[in-house]
């Protein structure tokens, strides 16, 4: 019985999993669909909202969630009144926008939260009633005309539903499955009942159940979409008559999920229950065609490696040479596909982070009193997903900050000339192994005097010193540093604009930034695509092999020590052509023997300040998988990671970022 | 024989103890299940094995009183009629 009890519970929790996350996609969609729905009140919008809603509220249900399926109901009844014809106001949708705030917060606690959300409840009551009551002649209208024409052939699909034992015990309910089937089509169910035993033998946790169902109207795939989460806890077998051809009728599935294979009813397995007893681990959803095409890869590698086996079993003899460069050159291109594919596997597109921006805009503009117009462009672009995760924030900070300070009141920008709504345009672009990532508004611009005078009386500038304007712009990137006259609970206390650099210079990425007075600011972010895979070059000094990012090296020259200049009280300098390069000596730098006589420099750069690396020998261009370093290395800040070289020993990554910064800390010094 | 609360697979074991006396204890039984917060699969086919061995043994079963909760899960799994939760075999509508 301890036993079955486990994996009552570890079954529970998969299946809870997946709830979760495809629960967290359908709040996306929900809240993107609701942002749409001011401009765009259409039916096929609004029948979409309401499906997300309904199977959000079936799922929670399912679950025992009530206070999130409460939610889900009144938000549900809200979207109904739409259906119904009600229009959509700005204060409900708010409310609405609300709901799935409540949803996402309950949904993180496992359905429970310290908030109390009587007062949304209430509300969200309201706007359902409101709704109604707002517009009932014209709901009426609605209501008759989608009665009338009756669709030429609907699909009749015959659902055969047989449960494994344990559905019950798994947490899942008829009820509320079929209840979400009839948001896709009318239902009749016919329950078959012959497996029920005598009340006294009857197992009350075990499904002796199993259904015949009778959908009219919406598609096979929206029913595999609503029962696949189940598997083999639930498999059903579909059968459709009539209605247009599938591909047509299937309208996309609320939720996607993969379709699982229909077939008899089968008790949840050992081996299946078994699998999901493993520690929960952090999952990505990847799509079907990445998949598809890494088998793809494998099926060549294996022709590929047979080829082989077959010329080595003939003998040296008899070895064609041509034959066998053809295939260790398969063998490459093959290897290196696989690593590309292998790593798109970890990438995700960055609209998973950008989703959230339509709302930031909608909500902070609304607070702040002005009007903004978000541009979204290159969202489909593919980001390591380390990387994704860690960059969600410094967005949301970069945008804050120019809906904040960048962008005018409406009156302001009038006054100026400009027009009243104020335009923030976020644009993602990849160029080789980097993505860019620009945020631009046209606000009133860095104040260059007011920034100035600010970090004078911080003491950031030493007196005396004549700052570019591109050098006082980036003032505001210290730590610390705020100009904003008001300090709000949207920004400008002075916290983030370092750490957002921060973050972004641990990615191995740089921040640029570039602003006109009057006309706005545009903010750039250079990001690897990946952090797992680098393109290096191999350098050696101190007797060791190292590693420099190739996205850092400038260039490399001959050393020639008539270009050394020293000046008092300054580093030596490197000259190269008309610009001086302050020197770095690694080996000095990462207090290493120097074993041989510098040869070569490496011109390096890193947030728009070059060093001049004296090395001794420059190796090959290579991409490397990184490494991370243990505890005790990661402390040494000249260092960002490890890599095994192509003959097994081990090299170091400098990270010439840190060694920029160190080197422009001791030249100011 | 009044049924309250959510008659689900959490509290499966107590109703099948509780209907089980009620079916040995042979007399007719009239169900009041005006405040049934919620009724699953598992609710269902217990009530389904109690309806149905109570006829067996030629023992009556009424229901006085249902929620809508109860009687729309009960349609919504086929089972209404089974149940013996009709509009017609109610005599309170929810």
């Amino acid at each position: 019985m301890a036993t079955m009890t486990v994996r009552m519970s570890s079954i529970n929790a998969a299946l809870l999993d997946t709830f979760r996350e495809e629960t967290t996609d359908g709040l996306e969609q929900l809240e993107a669909k609701l942002l749409e729905l001011l401009a765009r009140p259409e039916p096929e919008l609004i029948d979409q909202l309401f499906r997300v809603a309904h199977t959000i509220k079936g799922g929670a249900g399912t679950f025992g969630m009530t206070q999130l399926t409460r939610i889900a109901h009144r938000m549900e009844g809200v979207l109904d009144t739409y259906r119904q014809g009600a229009r959509p106001t700005p204060a409900a949708v708010t409310t609405l926008l609300e709901g799935t705030d409540a949803l996402r917060r309950l949904l993180a606690g496992k359905g429970t939260s310290d908030v109390d959300d009587r007062g949304l409840e209430a509300r969200l009551e309201a706007a359902s009633k409101g709704g109604e009551a707002g517009a009932p002649a014209h709901a009426e209208a609605v209501r008759t005309a989608a009665a009338a024409p009756a669709p030429p052939s609907l699909p009749v699909h015959t659902i055969r539903v047989s449960p494994a034992p344990g559905l019950f015990r798994a947490g899942a309910d008829p009820v509320m499955l079929f209840d979400q089937l009839t948001t896709v089509g009318e239902l009749v169910a016919t329950v078959d009942l012959s497996g029920v035993p005598p009340l006294a033998e009857l197992d009350p946790t075990t499904c002796h159940l199993a259904w015949s169902l009778a959908m009219t109207g919406g598609s096979a795939e929206v029913v595999h979409a609503l029962f696949g989460w189940l598997d083999e806890l639930c498999p059903i077998a579909i059968e459709t008559t009539g209605g247009p051809p599938p591909a047509i009728a299937a309208p996309p599935p609320a939720i996607a999920a993969p379709p699982p294979t229909p077939g008899p009813a089968a008790p949840a397995s050992g081996p299946a229950a078994a699998s999901r007893d493993a520690a929960p681990a952090a999952s990505i959803r990847v799509r079907l065609d990445k998949l598809d095409g890494l088998m793809n890869l494998i099926g060549d590698l294996m022709t590929t490696q047979s080829t082989l086996c077959a010329l080595g079993r003939a003998g040296a003899a008899v070895v064609d040479p041509i034959r066998e460069r053809a295939a260790l050159d398969e063998l490459e291109r093959l290897t290196r596909l696989l690593q590309q594919s292998a790593l798109q596997l970890r990438s995700m597109p960055i609209s998973s982070v950008l989703n959230r921006f339509p709302r930031l805009v909608h909500d902070l503009a609304e607070r702040l009193g002005k009007q903004i117009e978000l541009e979204l462009t290159g969202d489909t672009i593919e980001l390591d997903k380390t990387v994704l995760e860690r960059i969600g924030d410094p967005l949301v900070h970069l945008l804050r900050n120019s809906l904040d300070h960048g962008i005018e009141q409406p009156d302001v920008r009038e006054a100026a000339g400009k027009p009243r709504v104020g335009r923030i345009r976020v644009s993602v672009a990849q160029r080789g192994d980097e993505v860019t990532i620009e945020i631009a508004d046209d606000g009133k611009g860095l104040d260059t005097a007011r920034i100035l005078s600010r970090a004078k009386e911080r003491g950031l500038v030493p007196a005396g010193r004549t700052l570019s304007d591109d050098e006082i712009h980036r003032l505001i990137l210290l730590p610390g540093f705020s100009t904003a006259e008001q300090v709000s609970d949207v920004s400008g206390r002075g916290v983030g604009m370092d750490v957002v650099v921060r973050t972004i210079q641990e990615l191995g990425g740089d921040l640029q930034l570039r602003s006109v007075l009057g006309a706005g600011s545009t903010m750039t972010l250079r990001l690897p695509l990946t952090l797992a895979i680098m393109d290096g070059q191999l350098v050696k000094f101190g007797g060791r092999t190292w590693v420099v990012p190739l996205a850092h090296v400038v260039e490399c020259i001959q050393y020639s020590a008539k270009d050394v200049t020293v000046l008092i009280g300054q580093r030596p300098m490197y000259r190269v052509r008309d610009a001086v390069v302050p020197i770095l000596d690694p080996c000095e730098r990462l207090m290493l023997p120097i074993t041989k006589t510098h040869d070569l420099v490496l011109i390096v750069e890193a947030n728009g300040q070059r060093r001049a690396l004296v090395i001794d020998e420059v190796g090959a261009r290579q991409q490397v998988v990184v490494k991370s370093l243990s505890a005790q290395l990661a402390r040494v800040d000249s260092l960002s990671g490890a890599v095994v070289l192509g003959d097994g020993s081990l090299g170091f990554i400098l990270d010439i970022v840190s060694l920029c910064t160190a080197g422009a800390d001791r030249a100011a010094a | 024989m009044v049924l309250s609360g959510a008659l689900t697979v959490e509290h499966a074991p107590q109703l099948k103890q509780r209907l089980l006396a009620q079916l040995e204890a042979g007399a007719p039984v009239q169900l009041h299940g005006h405040d049934v917060s919620q009724l699953d699969g598992a609710g269902a086919q217990l009530l389904y094995a109690f309806v149905r061995d109570a006829s067996r043994r030629g023992t009556t079963t009424r229901w006085i009183s249902a929620s809508r909760e109860l009687v729309e899960a009960a349609r919504m799994l086929g089972m209404a009629g089974e149940l013996g939760l009709t509009e017609e075999a109610l005599a309170w509508r929810p």
